[in-house]
């Protein structure tokens, strides 16, 4: 059974994730070995799922990075500390 | 204001179950301490799926309400770290639902395109390595930049899975979605954002 680049595009996730069954990856690789266009577009996709995922990432050095270790702004916590003073059975 | 006197000279190494149990006890200084150790990475996330500071800081406000209101439930079986977050989340997700609908990209505009035959039309050149992209702090500007452009529904799939690292079945109970829907909507997430992001996949400098 052989697909076409856009019969191929449907089973992309899949085949990223690992999670085709045989006989489709089969089909898959075969369609890839033959098809640059492909290759290139995997290449590219699977580089974009990567910074996607490490963009965030707390390790980052990039100064523009918001990263997690900002700390809270001081009247962000005072809001937040009022408020619960505020609700029923807040703070004593 | 009632204080736990071990607590008070320990605050910055107590452990979160010892500071629960302090703001239990209605202890300020806990809370304020659950704030600051755990906040930062919330915050992180709030802006992440709202995609601007006020929004990211009213939702904070609104998930430490419930927060403290659930504290009595908390159970421990999972962190109070995850607990924390999956109740932020769960805050932004409802702040997005509740935001008025704003002029988007159609996301069809952006996928792959075939020829007649079902042949992908898609540059060849080779793209420039991972490594070199992720060193760059204006390509990760840049990247961030284009997720925030995605139409929301696609970018909140693309944040859950390939950021907060929710599962699928995740992913869809918090989005109220079908998990088949999850799996199309990243896939489309994804390539969609290779669309914006081509000029540096190839190596170009920066727009």
């Amino acid at each position: 059974m052989r697909m076409n680049c856009r019969e191929i595009e449907e089973f992309v996730l899949a085949y990223i994730d690992g999670e085709l069954r045989l006989r489709v990856r089969l089909t898959f690789n075969f369609h890839l070995a033959m098809c640059p266009e492909c290759r290139a577009y995997l290449r590219k996709y699977r580089t974009t799922r990567e910074l996607v995922r490490s963009i965030h990432d707390r390790r980052a050095s990039a100064p523009q990075a918001a990263g997690p270790d900002e700390p809270i702004p001081e009247r962000l916590i005072e809001a937040i500390l009022a408020a619960r003073r505020d609700e029923p059975g807040g703070s004593v | 204001m009632a204080r736990h006197p071990k607590l008070a000279s320990t605050l910055p190494v107590a452990d979160d179950e010892d500071l629960v149990a302090a703001i239990l006890a209605g202890n300020d200084e806990a809370a304020r301490a659950v704030i600051e150790r755990h906040g930062p990475r919330l915050l992180a996330c709030a802006r992440r799926l709202l995609g601007n500071d006020p929004d990211a800081e009213e939702c904070l406000q609104e998930a430490f309400i419930r927060i403290f209101s659930k504290l009595g439930s908390f159970e421990g079986r999972s962190g109070l770290g995850t607990w924390l977050y999956r109740i932020t989340t769960n805050t932004a997700l409802e702040l997005l639902r509740r935001r008025k609908r704003i002029e988007e990209i159609d996301i069809e505009e952006l996928l792959p395109v075939f020829d007649d035959r079902g042949c992908r039309i898609e540059s060849i050149d080779e793209s420039a390595p991972l490594e070199e992209l992720l060193a760059s702090a204006r390509t990760r500007a840049f990247v961030r930049a284009r997720i925030d452009e995605l139409p929301e529904g696609y970018r909140t799939v693309l944040l859950l899975r390939d950021v907060d690292e929710y599962s699928t079945a995740e992913t869809a109970t918090a989005l109220d979605i079908s998990q088949a829907n999850v799996k199309t909507r990243l896939h489309r997430a994804r390539a969609a954002l290779k669309k914006l992001i081509e000029p540096i996949l190839g190596g170009e400098p920066c727009p």
